[in-house]
């Protein structure tokens, strides 16, 4: 438990943590705001076709622009302490390594978790502001669950961050490595080897975990994403406690 | 747990003991099988040349770095220690703190850790003089103001171990004298304190003993007095007219001398009274007569300069074997040559 507090405080105490906050909520707000109010629209006409589900406007909370801060606040974690050599000071406070690990894991889930329920506190929010085009029902069972799914995505997307931090000990890399892995990565794999391959989009974590959200095969897709991130998270617990500080 | 600090009375005298600690980067050592032990109510300095292995050495200690060997914190490893911040507090690196979190905020951090009242945190930034910028992010902060910070941090548990790697560095000459004060008082509280450090004259002021290390292996572990009068340039100087008959007296006596300039000689291993005395009984005439003492820096360089003089330093025979055979002397009078040199 003093892992813990001691993680507490230091994510609380430096204003990056806020500062992505305010961000993360900022773009969540902007995209929920685009895709309520051009949702629906003939591109040709720009006349409406119809309402919206908020499920689409949903989308907003996990999309990769928004998922980015996430990211970041996940890779800061243990970035911050091996940019600065905070590390020696937290590893002095509390050698068993294990521990460490374990606290800073926790602490960073709770409050991706925190961060991604205000982003969707404040997309339904801005649905809402768009009600005559977007057919707000929070409550409804298709909504909730595919809000848990993003949720739960987004959480494990910044454990990738996380876990890539640890094992390169380089912040900015591994944040620009999780982006092009997401954005450019997959999509240039499948692109020129899905033909050949047909199993590739199957095994593809990020593929895969936005298929979850979608609600697709979502045992297998889960098994995936989480499959590989376990993986990543356990090689990085590995090469923490193994390597110097 | 915080307050004022501890008594004499309240504090429990803790061992350290490092055991064979190594660590090899590849093919290079650098640390190579080091033992030594800490004990209570010292002040010891940790000296080594640049790349000597001091830096690694104590990360090892505190299972920082990988490596062979283990250190004991009273029979404990560091991992079987309860609360490891009321054992020991490190300051290993000058600028460890997240720049954007304010000093308060940093040792609060810690305090976290340890179930240390805030009050506490504002007692050690009080003592580490740095109230006035408590609440300021250290980004701008001055070396010696970050190493302030760092020892705040490594004191605020009140630990019975300090381990400091140049903790000076970057401190003016009124932070330096206020750093040995502090670590003085903090020895005579009965704990340890361990303190690598460059400034030798400053070290030969604050250390009550020292452990040196050359290429991550031990060539020194004892008092500081001793240390240093190890030294060849713990001399008697020594000018004189009658320069012929002064080296004839001292040669009967089996005594050697090194010339220095046209008149003078330098005698090791003899105190001046004994040369008074030897020129006194053969009517030679004395200009100057001075004992001349060498510094820790003298001491330090000598044993580290070359592989050659450190591998002599180890036994100490070098000096034994340029030491002349003590004369006999009047035993009782204190004029015997230096029995710490022969």
């Amino acid at each position: 438990m003093a892992a813990v507090g001691y993680e507490q405080r230091r994510i609380r105490t430096i204003r990056s943590t806020w500062i992505i906050l305010v961000v993360t909520l900022v773009l969540a707000g902007a995209i929920a705001a685009l895709l309520g109010g051009l949702s629906n629209l003939d591109p040709e006409t720009g006349e409406r076709l119809g309402q919206a589900s908020l499920r689409d406007v949903l989308t907003a909370a996990v999309n990769p622009i928004v998922l980015v801060p996430v990211s970041v606040l996940a890779a800061m974690a243990f970035g911050g302490e091996y940019r600065f050599g905070l590390i020696r000071q937290t590893l002095t406070t509390f050698p068993g390594r294990t521990k460490v690990f374990l606290a800073k894991l926790w602490v960073v889930v709770l409050w991706m978790l925190a961060f991604l329920i205000l982003a969707t506190a404040v997309v339904v929010g801005v649905a809402y502001l768009f009600r005559s085009n977007v057919d707000v029902d929070p409550l409804a069972t298709e909504n909730i669950t595919y809000a848990l799914r993003a949720l739960a995505f987004g959480v494990l997307y910044g454990l990738f961050t996380f876990a890539l931090v640890v094992i390169t000990r380089n912040q900015a890399l591994s944040i620009v490595i999780v982006i092009l892995w997401t954005v450019v990565l997959e999509s240039l794999l499948v692109g020129l080897l899905g033909d050949r391959f047909e199993w590739l989009p199957d095994v593809l974590p990020m593929t895969a975990g936005a298929a979850f959200v979608t609600g697709d095969d979502m045992a297998r897709n889960a098994a995936v994403f989480v499959g590989v991130l376990a993986v990543l998270l356990l090689a990085g617990w590995g090469l923490f406690v193994k390597r110097d500080a | 747990m915080a307050g004022t600090e501890p008594s004499i009375q309240e504090v429990k005298a803790m061992t350290v003991q490092a055991m064979n600690l190594s660590k090899s980067y590849g093919s290079v050592k650098a640390v190579d099988d080091l033992s030594f032990t800490l004990e209570p109510g010292l002040v010891t300095g940790f000296l080594g040349p640049n790349g000597s292995g001091k830096s690694t050495t104590m990360r090892l200690m505190l299972q920082l770095d990988r490596g062979g060997g283990i250190t004991h914190w009273d029979g404990l490893k560091l991992t079987e220690v309860p609360v490891p911040a009321t054992v020991v507090g490190a300051h290993l690196d000058a600028k460890s703190f997240h720049p954007g979190r304010t000093a308060r905020n940093h040792l609060r951090m810690i305090a976290a850790a340890n179930d240390i009242p805030n009050s506490r945190v504002d007692e050690v930034l009080e003592l580490m003089g740095l109230r006035g910028v408590a609440n300021k992010r250290p980004k701008g902060f001055s070396l010696g103001m970050a190493q302030r910070l760092g020892l705040a941090g490594a004191i605020l548990a009140q630990p019975k171990v300090l381990l400091l790697d140049e903790p000076a560095n970057g401190l003016d000459p009124q932070s330096i004298q206020w750093l040995r004060d502090f670590l003085r008082h903090y020895a005579d509280q009965g704990k340890v304190v361990f303190v690598s450090s460059h400034l030798l004259n400053e070290m030969q002021l604050m250390a009550d003993h020292v452990i040196v290390i050359a290429k991550g292996r031990l060539v020194a572990d004892e008092a500081m007095p001793a240390f240093v009068s190890r030294s060849t340039r713990n001399d008697v100087f020594i000018r004189t007219p009658d320069f012929d008959a002064l080296i004839r007296a001292l040669g009967g006596q089996g005594i050697s001398a090194v010339r220095e300039g046209d008149d003078g000689l330098s005698v090791i291993g003899v105190e001046t009274q004994y040369v008074g005395d030897l020129a006194h009984a053969h009517d030679v005439r004395i200009w100057e007569l001075t004992k001349r003492t060498a510094s820790l820096e003298q001491a330090f360089l000598e044993l580290t300069s070359s592989d050659q003089e450190f591998a002599l330093g180890i036994s100490g025979e070098e000096v034994a074997g340029e030491t002349p055979a003590a004369p006999d002397a009047d035993s009782e009078s204190g004029d015997q040559p230096n029995e710490e040199t022969k």
